[in-house]
């Protein structure tokens, strides 16, 4: 193996968007069958460094790159991804690129069809041949089950949970018959545990194939336990570049913060005395997330933990309730009751959430970031409007848009280059961020936060639950928490519901040892997640 | 569970707001028109004959994204200009009608092919833009016809030239071909004459649809009405489909136009093709299609209800206040007037699904129905 | 795009059924011209005098064109007829001199650029060489 040429080799690599240099000097070799984990902070240049070695025309446009690539021993500089895919090459990227309105099957195999002859061919050409959709089912379902998951191939792609689009896009990679190296950037991210144990597994049996894979991730176990080597990149340079098995995972952290990380202790457990939202025999209907029967109580400035399984329906729980899936049950908020089905009600009512499907919704991806942050505030609660001519017309007040911006900029730590930065050209960790910051300028009575920290590197993590309890704290906000991570929710919140089957398994303070909720999660129904 | 049901009712009488609003009108009118249910099967009938063909020329370039494709009246025009020849030569029947259409492919694919090309230069606003180019399109149709026939391309014939010696007459008589393929196996039921001929063609048509859209290109176009930027991630040629699109569709306006206008048996040379994409697209939408979603039963429901409505509301206006020249007026202002509204309620929608996006919430919503 | 690699025997195989297309369509655009190019005939019973010779008119002959309707011709009677196509057949019934009646069927040919035929019924019944002639109707 080793006389050989390595599969791939990039070697002095430098990248700058118009002199805001974000990769210096990086070199790197990746052996065949090889799983290299590329980890660093939010705007590290992690993805940047794929999309340079994919051909993503980005890159082109604003400027190319220096640097030489090579796969197996030929030197090569892809003009488009095309040619990247031409050569074996397939990358799962940190956005989604799925048709919505397509069925899982036609995503996998989009433009790469099974066709069928007729007579128009011969007159107008291949593009008449007809689809082949039994064989095109048949090819999915395999590319479905190297992946290793249950998915439908006749689910439309906008009735799929996140992790589902998430596995579907990797099994469009994995159709590709000629694939010698798959780029996975952050594909975990939206996956549950579980979810993700299922990729995990996956990708060691890809690997052992001859497969390639660089693999980025902000989870560091899953980097420890997958990958044979680990590059570190903080700001756009290698800070270290070892094999899995000489290192671990406090030790990658600060090699990628730069900074001992410090342990947040958790207070003691509040104790409240209003019930300020009550849920009882909620049903959602949400595909993969189905809630059956809840009922719980949260009170005012509490933080309530919900976590569980993933497939067990806790994500189903605030989609329910803001009506972004069909469901029943009764919501009554500060004693009101509020309608289900609605987003517009939930919304009115001073309720917020921040989704768990960020990456397919959520940010205007050409407009700046001021406006990203502040257009929900506007449309909800004419906030940022200055009234001209007693209330005819309304201006929007640029100058508290940005001040506002800039704020949550600093508070968050976004890495930008300041408030007027297109959101598209932010890291999808910092754009995570603005996602967070949005819901925050609301100032909702109630805020849900689903899976707030995901994608978020080990470092930023803290800083955005430590503004979720500054948030508590200081304004008051009831905040219910979803998050499949029990460390994160155990850190932060007052109380915690386990989620399974669709039913609360119980609920218990968060002061509680991790057993009694690990004992919750598996107690009452076998461990199966509609996952093994 | 009720409350998702009224959900859905208020969904469907949303997106079919406009089919609805005719067949109130039409509920209303019928009675005070006084029209034998006869006379108006009889009517529908030629209706259908005459337009429907020009509106399922519509419906590939929404597949792919495109909305309406004002570009139609270009493929009138080239249908008309095959018949102008042929009425100069003097080929009548069945053989006249499909040597104008044959005669007016390649005219079709020229510019069908311009249209696409600027259409691509103009991603995002293609109505407009295709509006725009149908009225220049307009202005050369004009000069050639009126100025260019009869002195640098022979036109021989006199009854069809101006008696100045070029140009075409304001009216070209058809009767040649007038009604060549209605009668080419006429049914009778009852006292209407169903012209099975050309409904047969129609039906081939719709077959061609529904096995287009199953094929490799009708599946890139469906994609690329979806997101043309995943499907030109996934290497379909975003640009060529969309010309493809756009040049079948005016490749079948011009079939269309040439079926349309054999069924009539005049044409009024400078002004059928205007009329003939206001009123097709106006008879789309009426048929509940919306800019970006068209189905074969749109077009069906629309030809009837459209011109249901303007066979009777001349007559009902006569009944009613005495006037039925009104009758005339009222068309083009409901067609234009039905034109506007979808095309204004589509602008809002996708308003609101950008303001969605920026709530971050209900987005997901849309996108689930 | 690479799963629609061509090779070289279909990519001429193609080339040639699309030319064999083309070519259908402009021979099928050719057969319409002609086959739908209308002629106006005009059906005379009239005497005329042709390279010396006299044809004299008939009483009564009827003469269909094609499967057309069956024009009944008295004397001195010009009658107008559209046809369209090239090929036609002329079928002419008049009463022999034997005084039954006399049936000739004659197949015969237009050409496309001539609009407007003047065909002799006396000269046809007689077999004379020019009972169809070109005729320019004078404004
Ligand atoms: N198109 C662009 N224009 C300008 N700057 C850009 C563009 N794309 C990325 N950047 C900048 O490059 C830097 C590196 O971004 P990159 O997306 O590579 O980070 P990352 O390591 O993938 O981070 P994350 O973990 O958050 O995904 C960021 O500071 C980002 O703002
Ligand atoms: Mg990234």
């Amino acid at each position: 193996m080793k006389d050989k040429s390595p599969l791939l080799e990039m070697r002095n690599i430098s990248k700058d968007f118009f002199g805001n240099s974000v990769l210096k000097d990086v070199s790197f070799k990746l052996e065949k069958g090889e799983i290299l984990g590329l980890v660093g902070e939010n705007g590290a240049g992690k993805t940047t460094l794929m999309k340079i070695l994919f051909g993503m025309t980005v890159i082109r446009d604003t400027g190319g790159y220096s640097g030489e690539i090579f796969l197996e021993g030929k030197p090569v500089s892809y003009k488009t991804p095309f040619e990247a895919l031409d050569d074996g090459i397939g990358m799962v990227h940190q956005e989604f690129s799925l048709l919505p309105g397509f069925t899982a099957a036609e995503n996998i195999l989009l433009n790469r069809e099974s066709t069928k002859n007729n007579f128009m061919t011969e007159l107008f050409g291949d593009r008449m041949k007809n689809l082949d959709r039994k064989d095109m089912r048949k090819r999915a379902l395999k590319a479905i089950g190297k992946v290793g998951v249950q998915l439908h191939e006749d689910m439309l792609i906008s009735d799929m949970p996140v992790g589902h689009k998430q596995f579907t896009e990797i099994a469009r990679e994995l159709e590709k018959d000629n694939i010698k190296l798959l780029v996975l950037d952050e594909p975990t991210a939206v996956l549950a545990e579980s979810e993700a144990e299922i990729l995990l597994k996956s990708m060691k049996k890809l690997s052992s194939e001859g497969i390639s894979i660089i693999f980025i991730s902000h989870r560091l176990r899953e980097i420890i336990n997958i990958t044979d080597k680990i590059l570190i990149l903080r700001d756009g340079r290698i800070i270290q570049e070892k094999p899995t098995s000489s290192t671990n995972i406090s030790e990658i952290a600060e090699a990628m913060v730069g900074r001992e990380l410090e342990v947040s202790k958790r207070e003691d457990v509040r104790v409240f005395d209003r019930t300020f939202l009550s849920v009882s025999r909620l049903w959602v209907n949400m595909p993969g997330e189905t809630v059956r029967d809840v009922s719980f109580d949260v009170n005012e400035g509490e933080i309530f933990g919900i976590g569980g399984l993933a497939g067990q329906g806790k994500l189903g729980i605030p989609n329910g309730i803001m009506g972004l899936f069909p469901g029943g049950g009764e919501i009554i908020l500060d004693g009101k009751k509020i309608g289900l089905n609605s987003p517009r009600i939930a919304l009115d009512s001073g309720m917020a959430f921040v989704s768990e499907d960020r990456r397919d919704v959520g940010l205007l991806l050409d407009e700046p970031l001021d406006w990203n942050i502040s257009f929900t505030a506007m449309q909800v609660q004419n906030k940022f409007l200055k009234p001209i001519f007693g209330n005819l017309i309304k201006w929007r007040d640029e100058k508290a848009i940005q001040n506002a911006a800039k704020g949550f900029i600093d508070a968050l730590e976004i890495k930008c280059t300041g408030y007027s930065q297109k959101a598209q050209e932010l890291s999808g960790g910092n754009q995570q961020k603005i996602c967070l910051a949005k819901a925050f300028i609301v100032e909702p009575r109630v805020l849900f936060v689903s899976e707030p920290t995901r994608g978020i590197d080990v470092g930023a993590k803290k800083i955005v639950l430590d503004t979720l309890i500054k948030n508590n704290r200081e304004k008051g906000t009831t905040i219910i928490m979803i998050s499949s991570e029990l460390e994160e929710l155990r850190s932060v919140c007052d109380r915690i519901a386990i989620v399974d089957e669709g039913k609360i398994a119980g609920i218990l303070p968060a002061t509680r040892p991790a057993a009694d909720f690990g004992l919750l999660m598996l107690g009452t129904a076998p461990v199966s997640g509609g996952a093994e | 569970m009720l409350k998702n049901d009224k959900d859905n009712v208020i969904k469907f009488l949303e997106t079919n707001l406009v089919p609805i609003l005719f067949v109130i009108i039409i509920a209303f009118a019928l009675p005070l028109s006084g029209f034998s249910v006869r006379y108006l099967f009889n009517e529908i009938i030629v209706r259908l004959v005459r337009n429907l063909f020009l509106v399922l020329a519509l419906l590939l370039p929404i597949m792919a994204g495109m909305g309406l494709n004002f570009g139609m009246v270009l493929g009138a025009m080239a249908g008309e200009i095959g018949l102008i020849f042929i009425t100069d030569w003097n080929i009548t029947g069945l053989h006249g009608m499909f040597l104008a259409m044959i005669l007016s492919i390649p005219l079709s694919i020229l510019l069908g092919w311009m249209c696409g090309k600027i259409l691509n230069r103009a991603k995002g606003r293609e109505m407009v833009t295709s509006y725009i180019l149908g009225f220049f399109m307009n202005g050369v149709y004009q000069l050639v016809v009126l100025y260019g026939m009869g002195s640098v391309i022979p036109i021989a014939s006199d009854s069809i030239v101006l008696s100045r010696g070029y140009g075409i007459r304001n009216a070209v008589n058809l009767t040649g071909i007038r009604q060549s393929l209605d009668k080419l196996l006429p049914l009778k039921i009852g006292t209407t004459l169903i012209p099975v001929a050309t409904f047969a063609l129609i039906a081939v048509l719709c077959v061609f649809i529904i096995w287009f859209r199953r094929t490799k290109l009708g599946q890139d176009m469906r994609a690329i009405g979806q997101d043309m930027a995943v499907a030109e991630a996934s290497g379909i040629d975003v640009a060529r489909t969309r010309i493809i699109s756009i040049i079948i569709s005016t490749v079948l306006a011009g079939f269309g136009m040439v079926i349309y206008l054999q069924n009539i048996g005049t044409m009024n040379t400078y002004n059928s093709h205007e009329q003939v994409g206001m009123f097709s697209i106006a008879a789309l939408l009426v048929g509940g299609a919306s800019v970006n979603r068209a189905k074969i039963g749109n077009a069906i429901l629309g030809v009837v209800l459209f011109h249901l409505m303007f066979v009777i509301s001349p007559m009902a206006g006569k009944n009613l206040i005495g006037q039925a020249q009104l009758g005339e007026y009222f068309r083009v202002f409901v067609s234009y007037g039905v034109i506007s509204i979808s095309l204004v309620l589509y602008a809002i929608r996708k308003q609101r699904d950008k303001a969605r996006a920026g709530i971050a919430l209900a987005d997901a919503q849309e996108v689930r129905d | 795009m690479s799963n629609f690699a061509i090779t070289g025997n279909v990519r001429i195989r193609r080339i040639l059924i699309r030319a064999a297309f083309i070519l259908f369509m402009l021979i099928l655009a050719v057969f319409l011209f002609f086959g739908g190019k209308a002629h106006t005939l005009l059906l005379d019973n009239k005497t005329i005098e042709k390279e010396g010779k006299i044809y004299r008119e008939l009483n009564v002959v009827e003469v269909r064109i094609g499967s057309g309707k069956e024009e009944e011709l008295l004397k001195k009677d010009r009658v107008k007829i559209d046809v369209s196509g090239q090929r036609q057949v002329i079928t002419v019934t008049f009463p022999g001199d034997d005084g039954n009646e006399k049936i000739i069927k004659k197949t015969f040919h237009l050409k496309a650029g001539v609009p407007m035929y003047l065909i002799s019924i006396p000269a046809f019944i007689a077999g004379a060489d020019g009972w169809i002639e070109p005729f320019e109707p004078s404004n």
